[in-house]
């Protein structure tokens, strides 16, 4: 039996067949997606997708990257969705593309150059295939990668033998510190007459930037700006431990009640009330690559084209934002997506197009390559923000008639009311969305743009510093209420999983905080509490897969190790996800091994899945145990590697991933596939945290799980 | 001010034109565009610029230009001269990162390779997990390819002729 599946947003959005497809003459097919390869290998699963609906071989298939002028406009690459998004769009157009192959009894597709009208809608109503994908081929584009190949944005224009770019200058930004700075100008004029004649300065309002010829020659003479220029700043509040107290200094606070379900009755006497309060500090992307990005305007006419190369998530959005700021219509600019390293949320990738867009405008006709320095990527890209959590919870022994006595562990608990608090700045700062641009350099023009308000996304786009505060246990009644620090000088937004990390981390220790309290197993008390089928199977799964009982039996005779358990469906409606945490406490948390285990519905490419899962698990194990931001009263301070430490090779753990069968719901049809980029964030610092406590006793509330952390928390 | 640099890189003698205080990284990727050397921190602590220096894997992102003369420099783009000695081990640490699909941005790629291939070259008769990883400790990863990474080194060490000492680790 086929499937009919639901239509993808991005159908709706851009429903042409021609917006998805194009025959080629000599029988393959080219696939565009508004979705950007963000170094996750999402290009190869829409490709896996496309030639097993249309029966082509791989090779026979391309992917043509996103691009303002041919690309469906698909918004952002974020959330974990573009399997859904463009996977089942494209998978639709491709059903509707086989089927006009077998109607008109074509022998190649390129035969339907002449059949299908620029103007055909793809028919929703064609059912795509129901069988499992077969193919399994590897990623084709790590071979490039290994060999090195000029692939990446930041080799753009370098090469000079590989590029069409001519002409090319290299820009740098010259910045003062903080959200927003006003420059001295009286020192302006002498600064520039210092400068080397074939270096050119320009500044708009308090936004400075060079171009020179060689990189080095623009480098220079940035830093002597730098060192020249003088700037009226506004102190940032005092950092204490990556923002523990941002939520006392916040000058303002927008609460709302989030979530509210269930029936509140009155406890019994014999009810017994929790509290906890649970932090996560500010964060750094921290991805490879400095952000970097190329432009080109044609002419100096108010109507002249806009060409810019950049490694966002979203190159529409990004459009939007740059007509904004730059005063001309979005028609005029062309965003062209390439490559960058690792993308893990809202990085400097827009806020760098920005300026070279801003740069190039002063020397038409030459191409602007603006690259970010370590530092520059450290403090204007945005943050992750500090997240508070209290959670209160009110529990009753269920009275078990005494003829059926239950089995030793299994619980006999009530849940009658769960409160999740949540204070965080907003999660999103992205371009695209505003009245005014979201590129922080753009406020520092003389055009005075606003500093934009941190928000966060609405719940039916998977919330924010709200995503995954809404437990996945049954509980008589449940209450999430958020409030969102305002007016603070911080710009942040999302970070891979965005609130999850917090709220799952939280939501998980209190429940280990309940079962350790009423003497009862985690994993029985979690099984007792999820009504979701398949989260108990991805948690029974688990629990079998490490042996847990013998294996939790097992370290407890070893001192200093314990084994931890934690899991949350992300967003609510996303991939289900399990994680076990086996730690060794010495001076510090070793983490030795983890287990995951997933149900991501349809598996579309089982190692891409793996590969996300675990890489999402080494990177919260290195938020669990050693991230924070740090600041001074004048700036982000966390600007190198060994101020913003992240896990090395002889620290990562070992990690077995499994994933549940596609099928896992009902074995007669594939369940919907679920993005698995994000999933593991959440249940791994839980887990680790809660085998922490199994191995020590100590409950780390607040992270990262340092030596200073867990000395502090003994002590409490 | 401008001078006349000669290199040795790849095996091959190259003349150019850059400032005496110039970095290698900048030289080797704006001036020779061999662009496989990543630039990443600009302080020797991500390991993505790093290059076979005489044989030894160096961050290259702080080296002044001039310390390169004399010696021999090798960059991921060596893999095409089959006659350098570092070639062989190389080409079989692509491959073994090709069949464990170990990247996956791929942005320390390069770097993990130069020092993968100097371990290797370098080894005697065995390698160990511990080895290896001490060998990548330089090497940041921000996606989390570590173990996929360890795996594909040790493919190719086997590849090599090496033997693996038994993991001290049991799984």
């Amino acid at each position: 039996m086929s499937q009919l599946l639901q239509t993808s947003v991005s159908l709706k959005t851009n429903p042409l067949l021609s917006q998805w497809l194009r025959f080629e003459a000599n029988g393959s097919v080219t696939v565009f997606t508004g979705k950007a390869e963000l170094g996750q290998g999402i290009l190869h699963a829409l490709k896996l997708m496309a030639a097993h609906e249309l029966d082509l071989p791989l090779n026979s298939v391309h992917i043509e990257t996103a691009n303002t002028q041919n690309s469906p406009d698909e918004g952002m690459t974020s959330g974990s969705l573009s399997v859904q998004d463009s996977g089942l769009a494209i998978r639709q157009a491709c059903a509707h593309a086989a089927q006009l192959f077998k109607t008109c009894a074509c022998v190649s597709y390129a035969e339907l150059r002449s059949h299908v009208d620029v103007k055909l809608p793809v028919d929703v109503t064609v059912p795509t295939k129901s069988t499992a994908l077969t193919l399994t081929e590897g990623r084709d584009d790590i071979e490039a990668l290994v060999q090195g190949q000029p692939i990446f944005l930041h080799d753009l224009g370098i090469n000079v033998d590989l590029t069409p770019i001519k002409n090319l200058l290299h820009g740098r930004m010259v910045r003062g510190p903080g959200l927003r700075c006003t420059l001295r100008t009286e020192g302006w004029a002498d600064a520039v007459a210092g400068l080397p004649k074939e270096v050119q300065a320009f500044r708009d309002g308090s936004l400075v930037g060079v171009v020179a010829l060689t990189e080095e020659l623009a480098e220079k003479a940035a830093s002597k700006l730098q060192r020249l220029l003088k700037w009226d700043v506004a102190a940032l509040p005092d950092c204490r431990e990556g923002g523990v107290d941002l939520v006392e200094r916040a000058p303002a606070m927008d609460s709302q009640v989030f979530h509210e379900s269930g029936q509140f009755h009155e406890a019994s006497k014999d009810a017994k009330v929790y509290e906890a309060v649970y932090f996560r500090p500010a964060l750094h992307h921290a991805s490879m690559g400095p952000s970097v990005a190329l432009a080109v305007w044609e002419s100096d006419q108010a109507s002249s084209g806009l060409k810019v190369w950049s490694h966002t998530q979203g190159v529409f959005p990004l459009r939007k934002d740059l007509a904004l700021a730059l005063g001309i219509d979005a028609q005029q600019i062309e965003v062209q997506h390439v490559r960058g390293a690792g993308c893990y949320g809202h990085n400097g990738a827009d806020d760098v197009a920005y300026n070279a867009a801003w740069l190039a405008r002063y020397v038409p006709g030459q191409c602007v390559r603006v690259q970010w320095t370590r530092e520059e990527e450290m403090q204007q890209s945005p943050l992750a923000p500090a997240m508070r959590v209290k959670l209160q919870a009110t529990v009753q022994s269920v009275a078990v008639p005494t003829s059926t006595s239950p089995p030793k562990g299994s619980a006999d608990l009530e849940l009658l009311t769960w409160q999740h608090d949540v204070w965080s700045q907003g999660h999103s700062s992205r371009p695209g969305r505003a009245a005014t641009p979201a590129f922080k350099d753009s406020w520092l023009t003389d055009q005075q743009f606003p500093v934009l308000e941190p928000i966060n996304v609405a719940a039916a786009a998977g919330a924010g510093a709200e995503r995954n505060a809404i437990p996945p246990y049954s509980s008589a009644h449940i209450k999430v209420n958020a409030h969102r620090l305002l007016g603070l000088p911080f710009r942040t937004s999302a970070l891979r999983s965005l609130g999850a990390h917090a709220n799952v981390f939280a939501c998980e220790s209190f429940m280990d905080e309940i079962a350790d309290d009423q003497g009862l197993d985690p994993v029985a008390l979690r099984l007792s509490k999820l009504e979701d089928p398949r989260a108990r199977a991805v948690v029974q799964t688990l629990a079998d897969q490490v042996n847990w009982l013998a294996r939790r039996q097992t370290l407890s005779q070893k001192e200093g190790w314990g084994l931890g358990i934690a899991y949350a469906r992300y967003k609510s409606k996303g991939a289900y996800c399990a994680v076990v945490a086996e730690v060794e406490v010495t001076h510090q948390v070793n983490v030795r091994r983890l287990w995951v285990v997933a149900d991501v519905g349809e598996v579309i490419h089982a190692d891409g899945a793996v590969s996300q899962l675990e890489g999402g698990a080494i990177q919260s194990t290195s938020w669990a145990l050693k991230e924070q931001a740090h600041w001074d009263s004048n700036n982000i301070t966390s600007t190198h590697w060994d101020a913003y430490p992240i896990l090395r090779f002889s620290e990562v753990p070992h990690v077995q991933v499994h994933l549940m069968p596609g099928n896992s719901q009902n074995s007669e049809s594939l369940n919907a596939p679920l993005g698995a980029g994000e999933a593991s964030q959440g249940p791994t610092t839980a887990a680790i945290a809660n085998a922490v406590f199994h191995a020590v006793g100590v409950r780390v509330r607040q992270l990262p799980l340092t030596p200073d952390s867990l000395a502090k928390a003994a002590l409490a | 001010m401008m001078q006349t640099h000669q290199l040795n890189v790849n095996g091959q003698v190259v003349s150019f034109k850059s400032g005496a205080d110039n970095t290698a990284l900048q030289t080797i990727r704006n001036h020779l565009g061999l662009t496989a050397s990543r630039y990443g921190c600009g302080q020797e602590q991500c390991g993505a610029c790093h290059v076979l220096i005489d044989g030894q894997s160096k961050p290259s992102c702080q080296l002044t230009v001039d310390a390169l003369v004399g010696r021999s420099v090798v960059t991921l783009e060596s893999a095409q001269n089959p006659e350098l000695p570092s070639t062989p081990y190389l080409k079989a640490l692509q491959a073994a990162f090709i069949d464990e699909q170990a990247a996956q941005c791929g942005y320390c790629t390069s770097g993990l390779l130069i020092s993968a291939t100097a371990l290797l070259m370098s080894a005697q008769e065995t390698v160990s997990d511990l080895q290896i990883r001490e060998a990548l400790e330089p090497h940041l990863c921000r996606c989390g390819t570590h173990n996929r990474v360890v795996r594909a080194v040790k493919k190719a060490a086997l590849q090599c002729g090496l033997k693996l000492t038994p993991s001290e680790v049991s799984a």
